[in-house]
């Protein structure tokens, strides 16, 4: 018995790849567009989420699986809105696709058309897990800095597209928007930026619009029964 | 930081391959883990290097090769090393370019003993 070459060419992403494909198309046929929020800590993705529901309250249908390392602080938070299922990774950085799933089958028999999934606050390791969605949004809030596209190129040139979040306070900071959007789309040229202020609301009208159209193109490409 | 269930999942596929192929014992395991995969190589042999020995009596050296971030132009079809995340082509100047390499995690060769 001697030493020997064997060549084995295998994918260490094909299964999770292939499995978050089969729930995508799963919630495309069932007409649900999924929206994977990222960003760092304290960006304001409960915030954006909360503002959404608010403005949704007489429709779209939407849920919420929320991720955090610990507490179920976010859930509460979107319980008055929403129907929300609280994910803890217990110290993960990351959601993963196997917790969302077991999430998901909680709210599975809510009758909704946006599923967001709030991933856990981190520019890093969420980027390069698919969960499944339609739709991945990086959210920076303007005290963070301008910088960050290129500090974090994975999470951007992953991203369909960039909300730019806490606009109320850019008189206060050194934040330009121009700036912003010439260093995300350095890494993605087609990524649109768009600007809210969850908390008094502004922008959120268009932003919901926006996902209104990105859910109306997807059932645009599903085949008709008839 | 998810390089240890990255290593869990390669350490699984070792173990499935080198069931299914009858293989003895594992020398080494050669990996390609791309520039643009959001994994960072030292960190990947760190935590091999603290969970190979659960499964592997004998040492198994982990090699691995970094595969360069690699995008096409679109437009005037040119493939090119993507530097310091900059996707623009560099050519024309063409703003859509698909990445080609650099994104993956590939198990290639097993250094092993054959058994049956």
């Amino acid at each position: 018995m001697s030493r020997e070459t064997i060549p084995i060419q295998r994918d260490l992403q094909s299964q999770r790849r292939a499995e978050a494909d089969a729930w995508r198309q799963s919630l495309t046929a069932r007409g649900i567009f999924c929206v994977n929020l990222i960003s760092s800590p304290g960006a304001g993705k409960t915030s954006i989420l909360q503002s959404i529901a608010r403005h949704w309250v007489n429709g779209p249908r939407m849920a919420v699986l929320v991720g955090d390392i610990a507490t179920d602080r976010d859930a509460q938070r979107l319980a008055p809105f929403v129907p929300v299922r609280q994910l803890t990774t217990g110290g993960a950085c990351h959601l993963e696709l196997p917790l969302v799933l077991s999430g998901w089958e909680q709210l599975e028999s809510q009758d909704i058309e946006f599923l967001f999934i709030e991933n856990i606050g981190n520019l890093v390791c969420p980027a390069s897990h698919d969960l499944g969605e339609h739709l991945r949004v990086v959210v920076l809030s303007v005290t963070e800095g301008d910088d960050k596209p290129g500090k974090y190129p994975k999470a951007f040139r992953t991203s369909n597209v960039c909300l730019i979040n806490k606009i109320d306070l850019l008189p206060y900071v050194p934040f330009s928007i121009e700036e912003v959007t010439q260093d995300a789309q350095r890494i993605r040229p087609d990524q649109p930026v768009i600007s809210v202020c969850a908390r008094s609301g502004q922008g959120i009208e268009d932003w919901c619009d926006y996902l209104i159209e990105k859910r109306r193109q997807m059932l645009d490409v599903l085949p008709q029964d008839h | 930081m998810h390089e240890r269930s990255l290593v869990s999942g390669l350490i699984d596929q070792v173990r499935e391959e080198s069931r299914l192929r009858g293989l003895g014992r594992i020398y080494e395991i050669e990996l390609q883990i791309g520039e643009f995969s959001g994994v960072e190589p030292q960190l990947v042999q760190t935590a091999f290097a603290e969970m190979a020995p659960e499964f592997w009596s004998d040492p198994v050296q982990l090699s691995i090769e970094i595969i360069p971030l690699t995008a096409r132009c679109q437009s005037c079809q040119l493939e090119f090393h993507v530097p310091a995340f900059r996707f623009h082509c560099p050519s024309c100047g063409h703003g859509e370019t698909q990445v080609i390499a650099g994104e993956e995690m590939r198990i290639i060769n097993l250094q092993a003993q054959r058994v049956t």
